[in-house]
């Protein structure tokens, strides 16, 4: 709750009547100031930090990102959050992957290398909290050698289950 | 923490599992009185037709998986992952023609486990009922906790509630009906779960340009793209063998083949097989939309949900509720009348009591159904989540029944010891590699090395088997 600068103005030209109260009209004047002040302010918005830690590795090219408020978010309100990744690999900058109310985001489909995230807390569209500390996610993939080694072997199982239900599906029939 | 935002209103969707677990109840109640005698119950008379045949086939196939972790397996492996979750139809392929010559060696089988101990023996029997067993009560449970858990996650329905209603409707018409109330059911189900999910996938096509989509994906997730994706690759084989092994093993698939009339078996599988092809394709094209319609993916097996509120807006969110507690009911009543025919069949009759009668028979199967549907809910309650995760070792133990089904039904030289063994060593090499390769390899390897000690013992000590012993009650055998 805060007055507005030009009405608490006008309240103490009007009201300031005698000068027992001086102190008293000075004390509320800083009180309304400072609620006035401060939500336009981009420090007094909540801080984010990633809820697992700031390294991990994936060997599948996918994980789940979760993020929480520092500090409670009693009177702000519409609070969104930001979250932005950078590939390293590409010599990227960071670029926004969402913008909304949820706290957590799956990012998948994600090739060999090194990837980071960074989360801020966001009101109104314009009012935007401090980044946290950067989440740096290691995708390593499992080896190409052995996927397609997988790949040749379950051909050979699979050719082998046909031929065996054909021949053996003719045969008995 | 941000307050949990529902696509459903609880209201509308606790109306709308009202209604149709009513309507389950009330098909199951009409359908099943039919089912007067044990083998009504357990193979519905063995006189189903073609529709209800591929009707049942599609509607068993399509679980909550196939409408929440197809999209998930396009999220995270993209076009591949995509393709690999459709492989699963292979098995519906693959076992058309066995389902033919199922009937004509077993005019009077009654489940896989019958199979088992009159082609290999009792060593071999119990090892695949331990096998089948194991994998059939935690996919019981596993869908008894997801149903739960997607009914909150879409309605905000309690967890306990979802999952207690979703069980007592399935018990209740599983046990008035048998297997003529799942058929029944399933057929209504099939049709509601593919015209939902291909009406979305069209919306989601219609409204989302493709070309859009894909410079999307290009920038945000190349892998889902890249043809040389590592576990994406891997991923292909592993799932087809997973699928095959649970179609080719489990009762669920067998209970079907008996039941269906003789000579229809095969078509109802391919045409079960080619109903259910296009039903991963479409749920995980959904997925892949999901970025270039803005939607934040918080958890990955939601997203078929989000795409489909977000094309269709309040009407979507209703399709997807009632396609997620179709597919939940045709999956679990079919579980549950398999398992229950397993109990009654295999352990009750051919373990502790050989003599008893056909009502007999019937009214311990009535007793199975209910300890059955007490023990899942039992179990779900707590919702311990490592508990569904037990599930994926199911991978490897029924990728390694393949070969020993395959050659014990098409090969005479297959003997009891490779099955076994085959059994044995593939699940135990299949388990090693879930833990130290990856889950994505634990079937595929567990199937290789399965048939390998099949090929191996076969070699070594080929049988002469007389098919007429699987004939256990006489009747003549035409082949």
């Amino acid at each position: 709750m805060f007055l507005p600068y030009y009405s608490v103005s006008m309240w103490m030209k009007t009201v300031c009547l005698w000068p027992g109260q001086i102190i008293k009209q000075a004390l509320y004047f800083s009180i309304c100031m400072m609620a006035f002040v401060s939500p336009t302010h981009s420090v007094s918005m909540p801080e984010v930090s990633f809820s697992h830690g700031l390294h991990a590795i994936s060997d599948s090219g996918y994980y789940r990102l979760q993020w929480e408020l520092d500090e409670a978010k009693e009177g702000v309100q519409n609070l969104q959050y930001e979250l932005q990744r950078k590939d390293l690999s590409k010599g990227d900058v960071f670029k926004t992957l969402y913008l909304g109310v949820e706290q957590a985001s799956f990012v998948s489909g994600l090739l060999d290398g090194k990837y980071l995230f960074r989360v801020r807390s966001v009101q109104n569209q314009n009012k935007m909290g401090p980044w946290s500390s950067v989440f740096t996610l290691t995708v390593k993939n499992p080896s190409l050698v052995l996927a397609i080694g997988l790949f040749a072997l379950g051909a050979m199982v699979f050719v082998a289950t046909v031929v065996l239900v054909a021949t053996g599906v003719r045969r008995s029939s | 923490m941000r307050e949990t935002e529902y696509l459903l209103d609880p209201k509308v969707a606790g109306g709308i599992l009202v209604l149709f677990g009513l309507l389950w109840i009330f098909l199951g109640h009409y359908l099943g009185k039919k089912a007067k005698n044990f083998e009504g119950f357990t193979v519905a008379g063995r006189n189903v037709g073609l529709a209800l045949g591929s009707a049942t086939v599609v509607a068993t196939w399509i679980t909550s998986n196939t409408t929440m972790l197809a999209p998930q397996f396009a999220l995270q492996l993209g076009i591949w992952g995509m393709l690999a979750y459709s492989t699963a139809s292979f098995g519906l392929f693959l076992f058309a023609p066995l389902a033919q010559r199922i009937q004509k060696l077993m005019p009077k089988g009654y489940t896989s486990g019958d199979f088992v101990r009159l082609r290999y023996g009792q060593k071999t029997w119990f090892v695949f009922l331990l096998i089948s067993l194991f994998y059939s009560i935690t996919w019981l449970i596993s869908m008894g906790m997801a149903g739960g858990i997607l009914l909150q996650a879409l309605s905000g329905i309690p967890y306990a509630v979802g999952m207690s209603v979703i069980l007592f409707v399935c018990v209740m018409y599983t046990l008035r009906g048998g297997l003529f109330a799942v058929i029944g059911t399933d057929f209504i189900q099939s049709l509601i779960i593919l015209i939902g999910i291909l009406g979305v996938g069209i919306t989601v096509i219609i409204t989302v340009p493709s070309r859009e989509i894909y410079s999307n994906i290009s920038e945000t997730s190349p892998g889902l793209l890249y043809v040389l994706f590592p576990a994406a690759i891997i991923a292909i084989f592993n799932n087809m063998f997973f699928g095959i092994g649970e179609i080719v093993h489990s009762n669920v698939w067998w209970s079907r083949a008996f039941s269906i009339r003789k000579g229809l078996g095969g078509k109802a599988f391919v045409l079960g097989g080619l109903f259910w092809l296009p039903v991963p394709i479409a749920a995980g094209f959904i997925a892949l939309a999901a970025h270039t319609l803005g939607i934040n993916i918080n958890s990955p097996d939601m997203v078929g949900p989000l795409v489909a509120s977000k094309v269709l807006g309040s009407t979507g969110s209703i399709v997807i509720f009632i396609i997620v507690f179709a597919s939940l009911a045709s999956s679990i009543d079919s579980l549950l009348a398999a398992t229950v025919d397993l109990l009654t069949e295999d352990v009750y009759r051919k373990i502790y009591k050989p003599s008893s009668t056909d009502h007999e028979l019937r009214k311990v199967s009535v007793w199975i159904t209910l300890f059955l549907g007490i023990l899942a809910w039992l179990v779900c309650l707590p919702r311990v989540g490592t508990l569904a995760s037990v599930l994926f070792f199911a991978g490897p133990l029924v990728g390694s029944t393949i070969w020993p089904i395959l050659t014990g039904l098409l090969w005479k030289k297959a003997n009891a010891q490779g099955a076994m063994y085959g059994m044995l060593v593939g699940s135990i090499v299949g388990l090693y590699a879930y833990f130290t390769l990856g889950w994505y390899t634990a079937s595929l390897i567990g199937t290789a090395v399965s048939m390998l000690v099949v090929l191996f013992c076969t070699w070594r000590r080929p049988a002469a088997f007389d098919w007429n012993q699987l004939d256990e009650q006489g009747a003549s055998l035409e082949y």
